[in-house]
């Protein structure tokens, strides 16, 4: 870490001075401006920094009372977004590049085709996540063993990539939210989070010796993954409310970072209330792994948030070369908040 | 240290033997007793430990062989109506198929809904819906279209699984919208192709598993018992810790606490096969055991918790019920051995009092009468038995103490006669000074028949007599004093001792019908001229010493006095020099033994004699017994040891003389002297006879030394000394040659006949004939011859 853990209180601390007389000024002014903020999945500490700049006040710090909407495998955030549900979305940066170009609102926005119908607010997971999770005694020591075996993937570029690269060819079968066909060996290798469902496999029971994992990050795929998303016109009419947002989101990830059993208590209440089956183990597996990511062991703290240029480019060319992007927009204009 | 089992004895032997026995019974009793409780909580622990895992193993069993007949029926069910549509290839019309349903849901309470999902492309035209859903209600069935809430259902569990495994498949149990748990079978609706079966669909039927919650809570596992139930990945579909359920798995647990050996048990029960595993209740930390079996058709775990201390307290019960019995038969076999002991110790007590008391003397005190007829009833008999025989033993002894006192009185008698009859007082005359005498006389144990006598017949003589009685007791004494009442008066008719003897022999022998004899030797001693008339009566020959040696008077010897009369007995003599001494003894002396059976005997009494012979008789007599005891050595003395020593003393040597004269060696000077010592004699009434010996000694001796005594013709002077008295004494000095009259001539040469005697010797002879003693010393060229008239 660049800074230590005190310094980084300090940091926040410094975070907060600066702009609570602009939020006192806005509190008084007037009421809190509401933003709905879909979120990819149900609730797990994937989101804790969310979690905790909410339930910490600092989004009200900042002005603004975020309401969460967590999305399922029925209606993705993205989808959210682009109905007009929601004004703010998480995904990961190789979907939100899709849906920047594809979106019609594009070209409204630049002329020139570097234009995004998506304006990214933060880049919070810097390091990709991704990988295969293979059964060994099924035979599965090297990616070249999964050629006509059958995977299940998410729809991916990354997995694609990766097949293409190594010159495998599957029987693909589409992966939902579950990973029970895995577990029921109906897939000799599936597609996993290894914050989430690489750790669900372990937690069935399954040592870590019966499988063979293959991360995309080592494959030189390893494309950022969860970001803030709002359409890019939101963006220009609401600068400051998106500057707030990031600005918010990101000292609430500091807070995780800093009280990690408190978010995942906050994480586990969360899933609770949705009724949806979490435990503190995996909870704390996810978000030691996703602060891992967010705040990129090595790299300065003043990092955290920012879209590195180069994995924008990367990612952009590999979604570009897979035929999924027709054009690449602009750095500016997907990430408008990006200081210079 | 002492060791343990003296230890033991000596903190055992301190107490009664009540005690003891009851200390052994109730020590041992108890020790028996505890190995045998503890024992029997080991076995039963064991038992009940392999009973709690039966039983455990059973009940996961059985409940899961329930539950599978359960979901058995609706995989069934699932799997007839899936048949019911492929066997019409999907032709089949709505209506009815929505009916069926419905009835399938009418007769399985536990389903919750059934849906027939196709897959979009394959809706049959005459359906309305692509998933008709029939589910229960709050006022009856009703129906959905699966479509309008899962827009993408070829992604849910429900359908993809059964899709892509192909057969029909259980879904992860689920909390349904109604917040009650349920699980999905969904069993695949294949259509026949020419590529095989291709997927269609499923039917989905939804069960929802509260009762799955009631079966188990009925499930016969104790009070503190519980069962579980997990789904294939380990997640708690049923526990008793409630929050577990669905968001925990055995798994997660195990990585929250970082206990592998839990993950490791988890994979074991996720893994198909039953089991069991010492088990710690989660909610209250109790030791139990954990069997699990699986749910063969839905690929679940039951599981069921049966803690231990149940079994512990079911034992506990048992070795308290248990305890408490042979606590009882403790105190029953402590009553019954306090009742043994005191029936032993009781009797023991009293034969104990009752024997203090015969101790005491008391020989009729009561005893214990004995009853029964056990050991303590035979000591008591065998107690009074010996109490019987001492009394008879006692009564015996009384009888034998008294004849033994009355013999005892007798023989006292006989000591006391014997004793009485021999004079005890010395000095025996103390007027006398010519004479040392002493007797003493040692009884044996059992009075013998020895004595001694001896009185003076006259002014000049002595008689002394010893002698010896056969027999022993009182008659011995009797007769012994007869014997010296004879002695006396025969001596007073006639002093001659042989005849004296005679007289006495026959005096015995007149009234002696017991036939007892007696021996006896008597000795008349005139101590004025030292001669010693005797007689012997069978007696041990007397001793005499002088100093030139010793010599036995054997003869005369007659019989034995007493067992027949008119025997004769002759009378011997021979002189008593002064200075020599005269041992008269019985044969208590010569014949004591020692040890080995060794007589004193004659020899050595006669060289012991020669040694003390120069001290007085006293103790000289002294000096004798103890050597007889250094003799015997210790051995008992069987005959009386009688003893009497005589020793002439010549007397004057310390009076002044009564007349000293200094002569010149001249014959003139002689006779001048000899008419001096004659006119002093004659003037004090001497007897005529020792004038006339004076005369003759001074005249032979001196002369002699006149004649012989000096080589030159010079006068030389000689003294004489007289003295007169009881007997009378004389010394001559000279300076002449040295000359011993007293070794010229032994005295035995007095019976040869004159022819026979040496020349020279016969004017000595005469001297010693007339006198009592010579004795000679050569002083500083002085000689001194002492002479005893």
């Amino acid at each position: 870490m660049f800074l230590s853990r005190g310094a980084s209180r300090v940091f926040l601390g410094i975070l907060l001075t600066l702009l609570v007389p602009l939020t006192h000024a806005k509190e008084s002014a007037e009421p809190l401006r509401t933003v709905r903020l879909a979120l990819q999945w149900q609730p797990q500490s994937q989101f804790a920094g969310i979690y905790m700049a909410r339930e910490q006040g600092i989004y009200r710090a900042y002005g603004l009372d975020v309401v969460l909407v967590h999305g399922n495998a029925e209606r993705s955030a993205l989808d959210r977004l682009q109905a007009g549900e929601v004004e703010l979305a998480t995904s990961v940066l190789s979907d939100a590049l899709v849906a920047a170009t594809a979106w019609p609102d594009a070209t409204e926005s630049e002329s020139s085709g570097s234009g995004s119908a998506l304006a990214q607010i933060a880049q919070l997971v810097q390091q990709s996540n991704l990988m295969l999770v293979a059964w060994k005694d099924m035979g599965v020591e090297r990616p070249e063993d999964l050629d006509g075996m059958r995977v299940s993937v998410w729809p991916s570029i990354i997995f694609d990539a990766f097949f293409a690269a190594r010159q495998v060819t599957p029987l693909l079968i589409p992966q939902y939210a579950s990973i029970n066909l895995f577990l029921k060996r109906g897939v000799a290798a599936c597609a996993a989070m290894e914050y989430n469902e690489y750790h669900r496999i372990l937690q069935a029971g399954v040592d870590p010796g019966r499988l063979t994992t293959f991360a995309m990050r080592d494959q030189n795929l390893g494309f950022p993954e969860d970001g803030l998303y709002a359409t890019s016109r939101w963006v220009a009419q609401h600068p400051t409310i998106a500057r707030a947002v990031r600005e918010a989101t990101l000292a609430g990830w500091i807070y995780a970072r800093d009280h990690p059993e408190e978010a995942i208590t906050v994480a586990l209440r969360e899933a609770q209330r949705a009724g949806v089956p979490a435990n503190r183990p995996h909870e704390r597996w996810m978000l030691s792994h996703l602060l891992n990511a967010i705040f990129v062991p090595g790299a300065p703290l003043v990092r955290a948030g920012i879209l590195d240029p180069d994995a924008f480019s990367r990612t952009a060319q590999a979604l570009f070369a897979a035929g999924r992007l027709t054009r690449i927009p602009s750095l500016t204009a997907f990430a408008p908040l990006e200081p210079p | 240290m002492t060791p343990a089992p003296e230890l033991i004895s000596r903190l055992f032997s301190r107490h009664s033997i009540r005690t003891r026995l009851l200390l052994w019974t109730v020590g041992l009793s108890s020790l028996v007793l505890a190995v045998v409780i503890g024992w029997n909580y080991q076995a039963m622990l064991h038992q009940l430990d392999a009973d709690a895992q039966r039983r455990a193993a059973f009940i996961a069993e059985a409940s899961a062989d329930k539950i599978d007949t359960e979901l058995g029926g609706i995989c069934g069910l699932a799997h007839g109506i899936a048949y019911a549509v492929e066997s019409q290839a999907l032709g089949i019309a709505f209506e009815p198929l929505r009916t069926l349903m419905q009835k399938a849901l009418l007769a399985y309470p536990q389903i919750y809904g059934i849906a027939i999902v196709l897959l979009p492309a394959l809706k049959p035209t005459t359906w309305p819906d692509t998933a008709p859903y029939v589910y229960r209600g709050a006022d009856g069935l009703n129906y959905a279209n699966l479509t309008g809430k899962y827009r993408n259902y070829t992604g849910e569990d429900w359908f993809y699984l059964p899709r892509y495994l192909d057969q029909g498949t259980w879904s992860e149990p689920y909390r349904g919208s109604t917040g009650v748990m349920m699980v999905t079978y969904s069993a695949p609706i294949r259509l026949p192709h020419e590529d095989g079966a291709q997927f269609a669909g499923v039917v989905a039927i939804d069960i929802e598993l509260g009762w799955l919650d009631q079966a188990l809570a009925e499930l016969p596992i104790g009070r503190h018992g519980y069962s579980l139930l997990m789904s294939h990945q380990g997640t708690y579909i049923s526990h008793p810790i409630r929050s577990l359920i669905l968001n925990e798995s055995i798994f997660s647990i195990a990585e929250a606490r970082g206990d592998p050996a839990l993950r490791a048990i988890g994979q074991r029960m996720i893994s198909g096969k039953p089991g069991l595993v010492p088990w710690e209740n989660w909610a209250t930390d109790e030791p139990s055991w954990l069997a699990w079996h699986p749910l063969e058709t839905i690929g679940w775990t039951m599981g069921t918790v049966v803690p231990k201390a149940e079994l512990y307290a079911e034992i506990r019960r048992f070795t308290q019920q248990e305890t408490l019995v042979g606590l009882l038969g403790l105190a029953l076999l402590v009553a019954a051995v306090w009742l043994v002991a005191r029936s032993i110790t009781r009797p023991v007590r009293a034969l104990n009092a009752a024997a203090t008391t015969l101790a005491a003397g008391d020989l009729d005190a009561a005893l214990p009468a004995p009853r029964g007829h056990d050991e303590v009833a035979e000591l008591t008999a065998a107690f009074a038995s010996m109490r019987d025989h001492l009394r008879r033993y006692i009564a015996d002894l009384a009888v034998t103490t008294a004849a033994r006192e009355r013999m005892n009185g007798e023989l006292r008698i006989a000591h006391d006669i014997q004793m009485d009859l021999v004079p005890k007082t010395f000095p025996a005359f103390p007027e006398r000074d010519d004479l040392d005498l002493f007797a003493v006389m040692e009884p044996a144990r059992e009075v013998g028949g020895d004595f001694y006598d001896f009185f003076m017949l006259d002014a000049d003589r002595l008689v002394i007599a010893i002698g010896d009685v056969s027999g022993k007791g009182v008659p011995a004494a009797l007769f012994m004093a007869v014997t010296r009442s004879f002695l006396r008066s025969a001596f007073r008719v006639d002093d001659d001792p042989g005849r004296a003897l005679t007289r006495v022999n026959d005096d015995l022998a007149e009234s002696n019908e017991a036939c007892m004899f007696v021996t006896l030797f008597c000795a008349v001693v005139s101590l004025s001229d030292g001669w010693v008339a005797y007689a012997n009566a069978g007696h041990n020959p007397p001793l005499i010493v002088t100093p030139g040696g010793h010599a036995w008077i054997g003869k005369p010897f007659g019989p034995a006095a007493g067992a027949l009369s008119g025997s004769f007995y002759a009378s011997g003599g021979f002189q008593l020099f002064p200075e020599s001494m005269l041992l008269l003894y019985t044969d208590g002396v010569t014949e004591a033994m020692n040890p080995v059976n060794q007589l004193y005997g004659n020899e050595r009494l006669a060289e012991r004699l020669e040694t003390y012979h120069t001290l007085d008789c006293r103790d000289c007599l002294d000096a004798l017994l103890v050597d007889i005891r250094v003799h015997a050595d210790g051995t008992e003395q069987s005959d009386d040891i009688t003893m009497l020593t005589l020793k002439r003393i010549t007397p004057g040597t310390d009076r002044e003389p009564d007349l000293t004269l200094d002569i010149v060696s001249r014959t003139d000077d002689l006779n001048a002297a000899l008419d001096q010592v004659e006119a002093l004699l004659e003037e004090r009434d001497s007897a005529p006879r020792l004038v006339y010996a004076v005369r003759l000694v001074m005249e032979e001796l001196l002369t002699n030394t006149i004649k012989y005594g000096y080589d030159d013709a010079a006068l030389h002077r000689i003294r004489v000394a007289f003295t007169l008295g009881s007997p009378a004494t004389l010394r001559i000095e000279d300076d002449g040659h040295p000359f011993d009259p007293t070794a010229q001539v032994p005295d035995v040469a007095l019976d040869a006949p004159v022819a026979e005697r040496p020349i020279g010797g016969l004017g000595l002879n005469m001297v010693r004939s007339q006198t009592a003693s010579l004795t000679y010393r050569r002083d500083a060229g002085i000689n001194r011859l002492d002479i005893v008239f």
